[in-house]
């Protein structure tokens, strides 16, 4: 079992530990419903080094990184969201490409699939040929998520700077003699910040965190919050055996980009029709509806559920499903199996959090 | 992590207490702390019948769902009206909160449950 660099600090704030994709991670720290709370209303910093990073880097790496990315890639200084296609057109990953330089760039994927994309890459260097650097670096990265409205307040204390990033950029910062990279991202519908670093310089960034009146959260949050956020989870809300069109993620899949490995495939399966679509659920009734369960109209299994909570503030419970079209429009009633009962439920918008809109000062 | 004496425990972790042929049944503290913040419970009926071992119910939290274990064969005399709209409760005293009382069919099946000092070292061995 891996342990991150923070594993004695969650200890020491007696976390719930939990397996997590071969880590020991916080499940939570006390309370999942409090540190959800806490990134809606406050700020929560999250341990999430787990996360695998990969550096490519050198003459021909724009062309590799282009090669197994879905989407088109970002100009220097910025984090792109997309998907590593595999050869029948799924999603083999989902990932976040960040360009440091012309030919330099890092891919954050899932820590499930640190090995799988590994390997993915790594045949494609076979076969495309790449003389540059591809190197696995997720052990010698932290990673820290600072969450919530008063995340950037927060932070900029802390790191002594202004923080003037907009979204999906980042920049190197020097925190205690070494580089840091704050990005302005997260998985959380919030605004915030992701700060990557050596092993002992996220230690000293998460004590820095622990004297700040943000609140640290645990997986359990991180799920609640991307769930309510409408941010999909691979393995749920993403997964190999249907396009990345059913999760609605179509607009991180630039078409135009053809040699792209998995792309034919892909708009392939596009041009003959996308059957089923993630949508929301709202229950009528008492129950949970969890992955895996099936959503019914009369004997027909019309859904699959990916994700379900019965968050503090919702009545009932509320769940994702890709649900078989047209079953996926909205106000469309049909029946959750859980256990050994039916419980209604009706198709709804989701996401179902929006973070508030800024107001105009 | 605490475990009254003078109640019974079972493998699934629910407590039985046994008073003239009745048995108050809850989930034990250790069921609580590892199920985190409880946000739902399934009840079964009054007078429903429950077999040693089997499901009578179940319990949810944020994270995860639990099947709620009989740990005597009987039929459900009473169902805690508290705990269906307050599931928490569950949290804050599993002991004082219990969930169903069980009319007990045949006590000497009390004799397969555990006492508290060996449940504490089941729930040790258990980690």
């Amino acid at each position: 079992m891996k342990r991150t660099p923070l594993y004695d600090h969650h200890l020491f704030f007696d976390a719930r530990m939990v397996k997590f994709a071969g880590f020991e991670m916080p499940l939570h720290y006390g309370s999942i419903e409090d540190e959800h709370d806490a990134v809606r209303t406050n700020a929560g910093y999250f341990d999430v080094s787990h996360m695998g990073e990969f550096l490519i880097e050198g003459e021909g790496a724009t062309e590799l990184v282009d090669h197994v990315f879905s989407n088109t890639l970002p100009p220097v200084g910025k984090a792109t969201y997309g998907f590593i296609l595999e050869f029948k057109g799924g999603a083999l990953d989902d990932v976040l490409v960040y360009r440091f330089a012309k030919d330099k760039y890092c891919i954050v994927c899932n820590a499930s699939n640190i090995d799988k994309v590994n390997q993915h890459i790594g045949y494609r260097i076979l076969e495309q040929g790449f003389k540059g650097t591809f190197l696995d670096i997720s052990d010698n990265l932290g990673l820290v998520a600072v969450q919530g409205p008063n995340a950037h307040t927060i932070l900029k204390e802390v790191l002594n700077d202004d923080l003037d990033i907009k979204r999906f950029h980042f920049k190197n910062l020097i925190f205690h003699d070494e580089t840091i990279i704050v990005s302005r991202t997260g998985y959380t519908g919030e605004d915030g910040f992701e700060i990557y670093g050596p092993p002992k310089t996220i230690i000293k960034f998460w004590e820095k965190m622990a004297e700040t009146p943000a609140v640290p959260c645990g997986l359990g949050a991180r799920d609640t919050l991307r769930f309510e956020a409408g941010l999909p989870l691979y393995g749920e809300e993403i997964i190999s055996v249907l396009t990345p069109y059913s999760s609605n993620l179509g607009a991180f899949i630039d078409e135009s980009k053809l040699d792209t490995y998995g792309m034919r495939i892909v708009l392939e399966k596009k041009e003959k029709g996308t059957h089923s679509f993630l949508a929301g659920l709202e229950l009528q009734d008492k129950g949970i509806a969890r992955s895996g369960y099936g959503v019914y109209i009369g004997k027909e299994r019309v859904g699959e559920i990916t994700t379900g909570y019965k968050l503090k503030n919702y009545p009932f419970a509320k769940a994702l499903a890709f649900m078989r079209h047209p079953f996926d429009a909205i106000g469309t009633e049909v029946e959750v199996v859980i256990r050994d009962h039916r419980v209604k439920a009706v198709v709804i918008p989701y996401p179902f959090y929006q973070k508030p809109k800024k107001k105009k000062v | 992590m605490k475990a009254p004496k003078g109640i019974y425990y079972s493998e699934s972790h629910e407590w039985i207490k046994v008073e003239g042929g009745i048995g108050t049944v809850g989930i034990s503290d250790y069921a609580q702390d590892s199920l985190g913040e409880v946000v739902y419970i399934e009840l079964p009926e009054e007078g429903a019948p429950v077999t040693k071992g089997e499901e009578f119910g179940a319990i949810e939290s944020v994270k995860a769902a639990s099947d709620l274990n009989a740990p005597v064969t009987g039929v459900v005399s009473e169902v805690n009206p508290d705990i269906d709209g307050t599931p928490e409760l569950i949290n804050e005293d599993p002991y004082a909160n219990w969930i169903i009382k069980i009319e007990i069919e045949d006590e000497s099946e009390l004799e397969s449950l555990m006492d508290a000092d060996s449940y504490l070292t089941f729930c040790e061995t258990a980690e």
